[in-house]
């Protein structure tokens, strides 16, 4: 005689997108279905900032395209064309302040302009012109003088503050642990000294991998600096899914990569668990997904390819009920590539 | 050159017609050269190319503005001596650039004005640079580049000193003046204008005598300004004298006159100063 008898266990009542094969392998990769459950939806009476490493930029881009306002404390003049504005560092987040790379730049940032003053000594020069190191790529050509860099960057932060004072969602894309910074002040910068300006010198420049709990903990900082501003400012945290270009761990570029993306996304993902007021959007696992066959990756193997970064907010927009009565975003093979300082290392590829 | 004469044609937009209407009225005065013109309206002039030494229209506008004005659907411009572009690059217009973004240099950031969004002079140059590249002499110039033959750019009159009680649609411009920074955007602009277009023609700046209060024209300039009317360009195509053909368009009159609250466009006592200044140029060569 057989006796069949139903097992009730954990997995017996799940949902198709707990299971691999029927969520991952057998679904398109450009739609993933039931990826992500908002905390709380963005709504386009929702007043939001962006900030974080060049795949952020997207975000923007895609929230405006969707209707959301986006806040922009340093617009650009009208009519000028967007490769001009987009080297210069206008309309790619909600203030000039260029790529932001880790949680810990971003809390200086707003250490900084709680404080209103820029610090003097944050000035890199390249001949006869000045950058500001603190977003160096951001004039390209550079600024007349100490002063003049002094000078933009006050006014920057004092535009910065009624923004953040007027954000009712912040949303950040982690991009590194990888980092360097000033031995004597402890300020990140979001590329190494000489690289792009400035020189490096190894008794004032050191290099810094931000381990978990430096992430956790900048974090918790950053949630605390943002409520500073604006007392239950939503927080939205993101992953960028675009690799190292280089490494100065010594180690080999691709487990650098992994490690300094599966730091900053364990790290997210645990810390949205512990606050209501922060979320994480799973955008790092929806281009490196095994569905898409690598095909979210342009050629380098390192941008992300217009229908990667297409899927990413396709998604990100249904998940928050914003798509409708609106065309889908396309693949546009045209898309801008983003303005992105770290890559400039692969000049220095052997 | 084909006959006597060493020819040039003007290729312009609306403003081209105060130099027509003064050539038209007094083509003795230029002796030395044959003159032609070629009219289309605003931005068609930047949809004209080059092929094969003939000057086409790229877009269906800027091709039923050909036909229109000139009644011609190309114009072979490979026996020309020279050309001049009139209109295409708006000065005025790049007011709104510095409107709420300027550099530490403008007189009036330097005399405390705490309004304006501070970036970089480098920036404001490269916005400028864009903006004239991206304009219709920017994009003509190079096109018509390859017959290599001396080119001349002519920018459009500075507003008239009527427009400056319209803020409605030159308050950026008024409000450049009235900073103090006209001067010195001027400048930049010159520079900008130079990078993009300096190396490919002659840049003419407005008649020095025709500017009142900076950077207006003078309003006895501009009043009584007419639109750009049909010319008899198969006059070209044929080989008819160009004082004729252009004779023959005062004739037919040029369009009608402007309505009083144009302060774009200069009359034919304008056109003739700038005339002088071509020509002037063009003998110097």
């Amino acid at each position: 005689m057989h006796i069949s008898v139903i097992m009730s266990h954990p997995y017996s009542d799940l949902p198709s997108n707990a299971f691999w094969r029927r969520a991952v392998a057998e679904t398109s990769a450009s739609a993933p279905e039931a990826i992500s459950r908002p905390k709380f939806p963005l709504t386009r009476k929702d007043r939001i900032a962006t900030a974080g490493s060049c795949f952020a930029q997207h975000m923007g881009r895609a929230l405006r395209a969707a209707g959301l306002k986006v806040l922009d404390a340093e617009p650009s003049p009208r009519g000028i064309g967007q490769a001009v504005l987009q080297q210069h560092g206008f309309g790619l987040y909600s203030g000039r302040y260029g790529n932001i790379y880790t949680a810990r730049q971003l809390i200086q940032l707003l250490q900084e302009v709680a404080d209103g003053r820029p610090d003097p000594a944050q000035i890199w020069r390249r001949g006869d012109r000045f950058h500001d190191a603190l977003r160096p790529g951001l004039d390209p050509e550079g600024l007349d003088s100490p002063e003049e860099v002094l000078a933009i960057r006050r006014q920057h932060l004092s535009r910065l503050a009624p923004m953040l004072a007027g954000a009712d969602v912040f949303i950040f894309t982690l991009g590194l642990t990888e980092a360097w910074r000033c031995r004597d002040t402890g300020r990140v910068y979001p590329t190494c000294p000489g690289v792009i300006a400035g020189s490096f010198d190894p008794a004032r420049h050191e290099f810094v991998n931000f381990t978990y709990p430096d992430v956790v903990e900048d974090l918790q900082q950053l949630r605390d600096g943002l409520h500073a501003f604006k007392p239950g400012m939503k927080l939205l945290l993101t992953v960028s899914p675009v690799p190292l270009t280089a490494t100065a761990s010594g180690n080999h570029v691709l487990p650098a990569t992994q490690y300094s993306k599966a730091t900053l996304r364990a790290a997210a993902g645990d810390f949205a668990a512990l606050h209501d007021d922060v979320d994480y959007f799973p955008s790092y696992e929806i281009v490196i997904n095994p569905a898409a066959r690598g095909r979210f990756f342009s050629d380098g193997l390192r941008q992300v390819s217009p229908e990667g970064v297409a899927a990413v907010m396709q998604t990100f927009l249904a998940t928050h009920g914003l798509s409708e009565n609106m065309p889908p975003l396309s693949a546009d093979p045209d898309m801008d590539d983003p303005i992105c300082e770290e890559a400039m290392l692969e000049a220095y590829s052997p | 050159m084909i006959g006597d004469l060493p020819r040039v044609l003007f290729v312009g937009n609306s403003h081209s017609g105060s130099l027509r209407l003064a050539y038209a009225a007094e083509a003795d005065r230029w002796p030395g050269w044959d003159v032609y013109f070629l009219g289309v309206l605003s931005d068609r002039l930047g949809e004209l190319d080059l092929r094969d030494d003939r000057l086409v229209p790229m877009t269906g506008a800027a091709s039923r503005q050909m036909q229109y004005y000139n009644h011609v659907n190309s114009v072979d411009v490979g026996g020309f001596d020279a050309l001049v572009i009139v209109g295409g690059v708006s000065w005025f217009r790049t007011a709104a650039i510095c409107a709420d973004h300027r550099s530490l240099d403008f007189p009036s950031v330097v005399a405390g004005d705490e309004t304006a969004q501070l970036v970089g002079g480098r920036v404001l140059g490269a916005m400028l640079r864009g903006r004239i590249a991206g304009s219709a002499v920017g994009q003509l110039l190079p096109r018509i580049e390859r017959l290599q033959k001396p080119v001349v750019v002519v920018p459009e009159p500075a507003l008239s000193e009527d427009g400056r009680a319209d803020d409605a649609r030159y308050g950026a411009y008024h409000a450049l003046v009235q900073r103090g920074d006209a001067t010195h955007w001027l400048d930049m602009y010159r520079a900008a204008r130079m990078q993009v277009l300096g190396d490919s023609a002659t840049i003419l700046d407005w008649p020095e005598a025709a500017l009142v209060d900076g950077p207006y024209t003078a309003s006895s300039l501009m009043r009584g300004s007419r639109r750009l009317g049909r010319i008899d360009a198969a006059a070209i195509v044929a080989g008819t004298s160009a004082a004729r053909a252009q004779r023959e368009v005062a004739e037919d009159g040029e369009g009608p006159t402007h309505p009083d609250d144009d302060y774009e466009h200069a009359n034919a006592t304008y056109g003739a100063m700038v005339m002088d200044q071509v020509m002037s140029m063009l003998s110097t060569r």
